[in-house]
């Protein structure tokens, strides 16, 4: 389950510089959502839309929250 | 939390956007800037910004402390550093430095403040230790990034007091500590309180202020007592290290004039222009324009305030105003004489 997870996505996007290129053209959270759902599944991970939506709260969260 | 470790160059276009503790060890978390420049009146609203685009907002390295090491390392020192005692126009200041497309200014970063106030697990960190790291997380935030080359740090008001922990990193660094009339600024904080100004933010002791007493203390002589310890710090160590002085009469025309003799460099181009420009809107909100206000806010002080202020901050006041102008006269601030820029 846990190879098939958005955190190890996030992983394998930090240490390729060309997938970077790639996910940093979307200027719209919904649109840079789905293409990340559309690559995981070309590389064979499973994660869904939701995972990477909450992924994104949880990374806007802890900015807001950093003062706490 | 992901903890691949990058290279340097896997992190040319990052910054360091916050510090903080996993259990003991420190961390770092990285936000990617692409080729956003620091414009904005302070670090975390340029933070804010990058997190407009996805992408920086969903993949940020977390790293360790060894990392901004490795990238620290021969990294040119900052042109300067600005100390400020708040409300005092080093907004302004930070502005206009900031127009000048060749400068890298970092204003008040969350980063350096953790650096040299927090405690690991409620344990002291050995100034040693302190000093390394200001070194590695202040050269990679000033580090050179496109047409950005020369780097101008400005620091938290009360980061004044902890200024010999700073030139311990940095020896060799020119800076300057610009401040203003005290009731104006405590009339500023009186409308919009900053946080230091607010009890339980920092650790009143190096302030001359008893914890203990801190529950019958009437919250504006608190602000009033914070600001007098920053006076006298900026006047202790101006006196014993060679900081200039810069008081708000001397805005925005002490950023011209004076500057590239305090700070050793040269204005080239359009860069006069270009600062004289930012200096014409209003720093902390750039949509209007800036227009002086000291005898608006000296007429807005109540007799308590100006009590607190006389009480309190009109000594360490005249004792900085006296420095300058030995200052002045002896050309600490580059030889053109401050008191004819007011």
């Amino acid at each position: 389950m846990l190879e098939n997870s958005f955190e190890k996505f996030r992983e394998l996007v930090l240490r390729d510089l060309a997938l970077q290129e790639t996910l940093r053209e979307p200027t719209r959270d919904d649109a840079l959502i789905e293409m990340v759902v559309r690559i995981g599944v070309e590389r064979g991970f499973g994660f869904t839309a939701d995972e990477v939506r909450d992924a994104m709260r949880t990374s806007r969260r802890a900015w807001l929250e950093r003062w706490i | 939390m992901d903890l691949t470790t990058p290279t340097a160059e896997q992190l040319e276009d990052w910054i360091p956007i916050r510090l903080y503790w996993a259990g003991t060890e420190p961390m770092v978390d990285w936000c990617w800037l692409g080729d956003l420049r620091f414009t904005d009146p302070f670090f975390d609203q340029t933070v804010a910004r990058a997190f407009r685009r996805p992408f920086s907002l969903l993949f940020r390295h977390q790293t360790s402390l060894d990392v901004l090491e490795q990238m620290g390392k021969g990294v040119e020192p900052p042109a300067g550093f600005i100390f400020h005692a708040s409300r005092c126009g080093s907004t302004l200041v930070s502005q206009m430095l900031a127009a000048v497309e060749s400068n890298i200014v970092i204003s008040e970063a969350p980063p350096i403040d953790f650096v040299l106030r927090s405690t690991a697990d409620g344990k002291a960190i050995a100034d040693e230790q302190r000093v390394q790291w200001l070194r590695w997380l202040i050269g990679v935030l000033g580090r050179s990034r496109g047409r950005a080359v020369r780097s101008y740090i400005k620091f938290d008001s009360w980061h004044v007091l902890h200024l010999p922990l700073l030139r311990r990193a940095f020896p060799d660094v020119p800076w300057i500590f610009i401040y203003r009339e005290p009731l104006e600024i405590l009339v500023s904080h009186q409308q919009q309180p900053g946080s230091q100004m607010v009890p339980g933010t920092l650790d009143p002791r190096p302030f001359g202020i008893d914890p203990s007493g801190l529950r019958e203390m009437p919250s504006d002589e608190y602000g009033a007592r914070i600001l007098a310890g920053i006076f006298e710090a900026a006047g202790i160590h101006a006196r014993s290290d060679g900081g200039v002085l810069i008081n708000y009469t001397q805005l925005p025309e002490a950023v011209w004039s004076l500057f590239p003799q305090i700070f050793r460099g040269n204005h080239e181009g359009d860069d006069i222009e270009r600062m004289q420009n930012a200096a014409r809107f209003h720093a902390k909100n750039p949509s209007l324009n800036f227009e002086p206000d000291s005898a608006q806010k000296r007429e807005q002080a109540g007799d308590r305030l100006a009590q607190l202020a006389r009480q309190w901050l009109q000594v360490p006041y005249e004792s900085l105003e006296v420095l300058r102008q030995g200052q002045s006269r002896n050309g600490a601030s580059g030889g053109c004489g401050a008191d004819g820029l007011s």
